[in-house]
C-alpha cells in the first residue's frame, strides 16, 4: 500500500517538468493573451480597461474579414494541387519499382529544409519586376511583350505564395500518404485483382477510402500551419500584405497591429478571434471527411 | 577595542569609497543602432578611454522599435545609448525613455544648440522643448547627377546650370522628357522624389488636434508620378532594390535625389567607373532625408560614458572634423562644415565641394514637418500613389484607401 503511494508522487514529480513548461510557456500566454484583449495598450504606457470592445471592433473589422478570405484562398490554391500531385507520387511509388525511390524521396523532400524566409527572398529577388530572372527568361522567350510586375497584381502575388507553400510541402505530403498506402493490407489488393479490378478501380475503391484517416491528418494539419501562415508573405513584400491586402492574411495583420502599430488589446483580440476560427474550421473538416467515411 | 571599532569603520570608509567609484567610473557602455555607420566611432571611442568595454548591437531599422520597446518598459537590460532614426524618433522622444540633457546637462546642448541646424536640435526635443537626443548629422538633400549625361543631353555640366533646368516640378518633367529622347531615364523610380513634396508641405500628416492632415502638395504628386510613369520617364525600379544600386553605375539613368548620407555610403560605394563624373544640384526644391539621434537612456547604468560618447560625437568640433574628413558626412556643427566648406572639393564629384551645397540647402528645411507617424503614414502615402499610377484606383479611391489604413492602425488618429 504504502509502496503504491510512494510510486504515485513520483509520478508527479517526473510529469512537473512538463506542466512548469506547460504554465510558464503556454498557459500564462494564453491568459495573458486574453487580459490584454481585454485592454487598450501600446506596449508602453499602462492598459486601459475597455471590456469586449475589442472583440466588437474585431467582428466589423473589414480589414479582419478581408484578411481570411486571403488566407484561405492561399491555402486552397496550394492545398488542392498539394494533395493531388502527392497522391500520384505516393500511388507511382507504392505501386512501381523505381529505380532510386529513396533518392527521389528525399529530393521532394528538400525544399522544406530550407527556411521560409529564404526562400521569400529568393523568390522575391526571381519576381523582380525590370530585373527578376523569371521576367527576363519571358520576356527574353518572347512570351510576353512587358515585363509583368508579379509582386503588384493581387491576384498573381497568393497564386506564388500558394506555389511556394506547395513547392515546399508536397514532399512532406507524399512521405505521409506513402507512408499511409504502405500501411493498407496487400490481401485487399489481392482480393480486387482477383475479383478483375483494374489499377484504376483499385485506386479509388481501395487505396483512397483506406487513406481517409492520414488525409484526415494531412489536411487538418496543413489548414492549420495554412491559416497561421505568416513568413512567405511577411518577406515577399511589404510585411503589411501589400498588393491592396492580398497577402495581409490573419497572422500579418495580428504581427502588424501588434508589434507594428502597438496595438497590442486589438492584437490579442484578433488572436483570439484567429483561434475560435482555426478550432471551427478543424471541426468543419474533420466532420466534412468523417461523415463520409461513415457513409 | 577601539582599534578594532577603528579598523572595521576605516574599512567601511574603504567599502564605501570603492562602492562610490564604481558607480562613478563605468567600464562597459552598452549601445543599440540599426546602422553600422557607429562602428568606427564605438572603435575611435574605445581607443580614446582606455580599460573600457563597448557592447555594440545593431538591429534593423524596421524591427527596432519592437526589440526595444519591451527592454526599456521593463528596463532590464536596456542599453545606455540608443539611436533614432528620423522617420521615427518624434515617436521614441514621446516615450519619455531619453534622459533629459538640458536638465541634466545643459552646457553640453547649449554647445550644441549653438553649432547645429535649428531643425535638427528641433527633432530631438520632448513637448517641454527640451533637448533628448542629439544628432551628429544634418541630411539635406540634393539631385546627383552623371556630369557626362548633362554634358550630351544639355549641353552644360554645371551644377548650377543642371539645377536651373530642374528647378521647378514643371521643368523637371521637361528636362525627363528631353533626356528620355535621348534614351536616358531621369530618375530610377517615381519614389525617389518623395522627399521632396515631403518637404514642400505646409504642415505633417498629423496636427495638434490629432487630425490627418494631407496638404494639397503631398496631393499633386500623385500626378506628377503619374506622369513619370506613363511617360516611361523612369526606369521603373525601386529604391533600395538591386537594379536601383546598379543603375548608378550605368549611363542609361541620369540622377538620384539622395541627401548627404547618399553621397558616401550608396552612390560612393555602387558608383564603379563612374566615379568623378557626378555633381550635386537641387531639385525643383530643398528637402532632408534621414538623420540619426542618439539619446541616452534615462536609468542608464553607465551614464557617465554614455555623456561622454554623446559628447565626443555630437559635440565635440575636433571629433567631428577628424570624422569627416574620414568619412565624408555632413556634421551637424555647421562651423565644421564650414571649414570643410573652404577646402578642396571632392574629386568624386569632379572636384564639386559638397559641404557648400549641403550648407546652403541645410538652410532651406521647413521645420516641424515630422510627426511619430512618419514611418507608417509615408509608406501608407506611397502605396496610394503607386494605386493610382498602377490604374487600380482613382486618386479618390486611392486617399480613401490610405484614410482607411491610417485609421486601422492609428485609431487616435481623426480621419475625415
Amino acid at each position: 500500500m504504502r509502496l503504491i503511494r510512494n510510486s504515485n508522487n513520483y509520478g508527479y514529480f517526473f510529469i512537473l517538468p512538463f506542466f512548469i513548461l506547460f504554465f510558464v510557456f503556454s498557459l500564462y500566454p494564453i491568459i495573458y493573451t486574453f487580459i490584454l484583449s481585454l485592454n487598450e495598450y501600446d506596449g508602453m504606457a499602462d492598459k486601459v480597461y475597455v471590456g469586449f470592445k475589442n472583440y466588437k471592433t474585431l467582428i466589423g473589422d473589414h480589414y479582419f474579414w478581408m484578411s481570411i478570405k486571403s488566407t484561405w484562398r492561399i491555402w486552397l490554391v496550394n492545398i488542392i494541387p498539394q494533395v493531388g500531385v502527392a497522391l500520384w507520387l505516393a500511388a507511382v511509388f507504392t505501386f512501381n519499382r523505381i529505380k532510386g525511390q529513396a533518392f527521389f524521396r528525399a529530393f521532394f523532400y528538400l525544399p522544406n529544409l530550407v527556411t521560409a524566409a529564404s526562400i521569400a527572398l529568393l523568390f522575391n529577388v526571381l519576381l523582380d519586376w525590370q530585373n527578376g530572372v523569371i521576367n527576363q527568361a519571358l520576356y527574353g522567350l518572347g512570351l510576353v511583350t512587358e515585363k509583368i510586375n508579379w509582386l503588384r497584381m493581387p491576384s498573381a502575388s497568393q497564386n506564388w505564395v500558394a506555389f511556394i507553400q506547395f513547392w515546399m510541402w508536397y514532399g512532406q505530403t507524399t512521405i505521409l500518404l506513402l507512408a499511409g498506402m504502405s500501411a493498407i493490407p496487400t490481401s485487399y489488393y489481392e482480393a480486387a485483382i482477383a475479383d478483375g479490378a483494374n489499377k484504376t478501380k483499385i485506386f479509388f475503391f481501395i487505396t483512397l477510402p483506406l487513406l481517409r484517416p492520414t488525409m484526415i491528418y494531412v489536411i487538418i494539419t496543413s489548414m492549420i500551419g495554412g491559416m497561421q501562415i505568416f513568413d512567405i508573405p511577411m518577406v515577399l513584400t511589404d510585411g503589411r500584405g501589400a498588393p491592396e491586402y492580398s497577402l495581409n492574411t490573419m497572422v500579418i495583420y495580428l504581427y502588424n497591429q501588434a508589434f507594428t502599430y502597438n496595438n497590442m488589446g486589438f492584437a490579442s483580440a484578433i488572436a483570439y478571434g484567429i483561434f475560435m476560427l482555426i478550432a471551427v474550421f478543424s471541426f468543419i473538416v474533420y466532420f466534412m471527411i468523417q461523415r463520409k467515411e461513415d457513409n | 577595542m577601539k582599534k578594532l571599532w577603528a579598523l572595521v569603520v576605516a574599512l567601511l570608509l574603504v567599502a564605501v569609497a570603492v562602492g562610490c567609484g564604481k558607480k562613478q567610473q563605468s567600464t562597459k557602455l552598452s549601445i543599440w543602432a540599426f546602422t553600422d555607420e557607429l562602428k568606427k566611432v564605438v572603435d575611435d571611442f574605445k581607443a580614446a578611454n582606455e580599460g573600457i568595454d563597448v557592447s555594440f548591437s545593431i538591429i534593423p531599422s524596421e524591427e527596432f522599435r519592437t526589440k526595444i520597446r519591451p527592454v526599456l518598459r521593463s528596463g532590464s537590460g536596456a542599453p545606455d545609448v540608443f539611436l533614432g532614426e528620423v522617420a521615427w524618433v518624434r515617436d521614441i522622444v514621446s516615450w519619455g525613455m531619453w534622459m533629459d540633457l538640458t536638465k541634466n546637462y545643459p552646457d553640453m546642448v547649449k554647445q550644441y544648440e549653438d553649432q547645429a541646424p535649428p531643425y535638427v536640435v528641433d527633432l530631438g526635443r520632448d513637448e517641454n522643448g527640451h533637448v533628448v537626443a542629439m544628432s551628429w548629422q544634418a541630411c539635406p538633400g540634393g539631385f546627383f547627377y552623371k556630369r557626362s549625361i548633362a554634358k550630351n543631353v544639355f549641353g552644360t555640366d554645371d551644377p548650377k546650370a543642371v539645377g536651373e533646368l530642374i528647378s521647378t516640378p514643371e521643368k523637371f518633367l521637361d528636362a525627363a522628357r528631353t533626356l528620355k529622347s535621348k534614351n536616358v531615364k531621369m530618375l530610377t523610380g517615381f519614389s525617389d522624389y518623395q522627399w521632396i513634396p515631403f518637404y514642400g508641405r505646409k504642415a505633417g500628416w498629423v496636427d495638434s488636434n490629432n487630425n490627418l492632415y494631407i496638404d494639397p502638395v503631398a496631393m499633386d504628386f500623385f500626378e506628377l508620378a503619374k506622369t513619370l510613369r506613363k511617360e516611361g520617364l523612369t526606369a521603373k525600379v525601386d529604391q533600395w532594390s538591386p537594379g536601383w544600386f546598379g543603375n548608378m553605375a550605368k549611363k542609361e539613368v541620369f540622377g538620384y535625389l539622395l541627401p548627404t548620407w547618399g553621397l558616401h555610403y550608396v552612390i560612393k560605394k555602387n558608383a564603379g567607373d563612374t566615379a568623378g563624373d557626378w555633381a550635386v544640384t537641387r531639385g525643383p526644391a530643398s528637402y532632408s532625408w534621414g538623420g540619426t539621434w542618439l539619446g541616452i537612456y534615462k536609468n542608464a547604468e553607465a551614464e557617465d560614458l554614455a555623456v561622454k560618447f554623446v559628447n565626443m560625437l555630437a559635440v565635440d568640433a575636433d571629433y567631428q572634423e577628424a570624422y569627416t574628413r574620414e568619412v565624408g558626412d555632413f556634421m551637424s556643427n555647421l562651423n565644421v562644415d564650414a571649414k570643410m566648406a573652404k577646402e578642396e572639393g571632392d574629386p568624386f564629384l569632379g572636384g564639386q565641394n559638397h559641404y557648400q551645397f549641403f550648407m546652403e540647402e541645410a538652410k532651406n528645411i521647413t521645420p516641424g514637418l515630422e510627426t511619430k507617424y512618419d514611418q507608417d503614414i509615408n509608406g501608407m502615402y506611397i502605396d496610394a500613389i503607386r494605386n493610382y499610377i498602377e490604374d487600380k484606383m482613382t486618386k479618390e479611391e486611392a486617399i480613401a484607401d490610405m484614410k482607411g489604413k491610417v485609421k486601422n492602425a492609428f485609431p487616435e488618429i481623426n480621419v475625415d
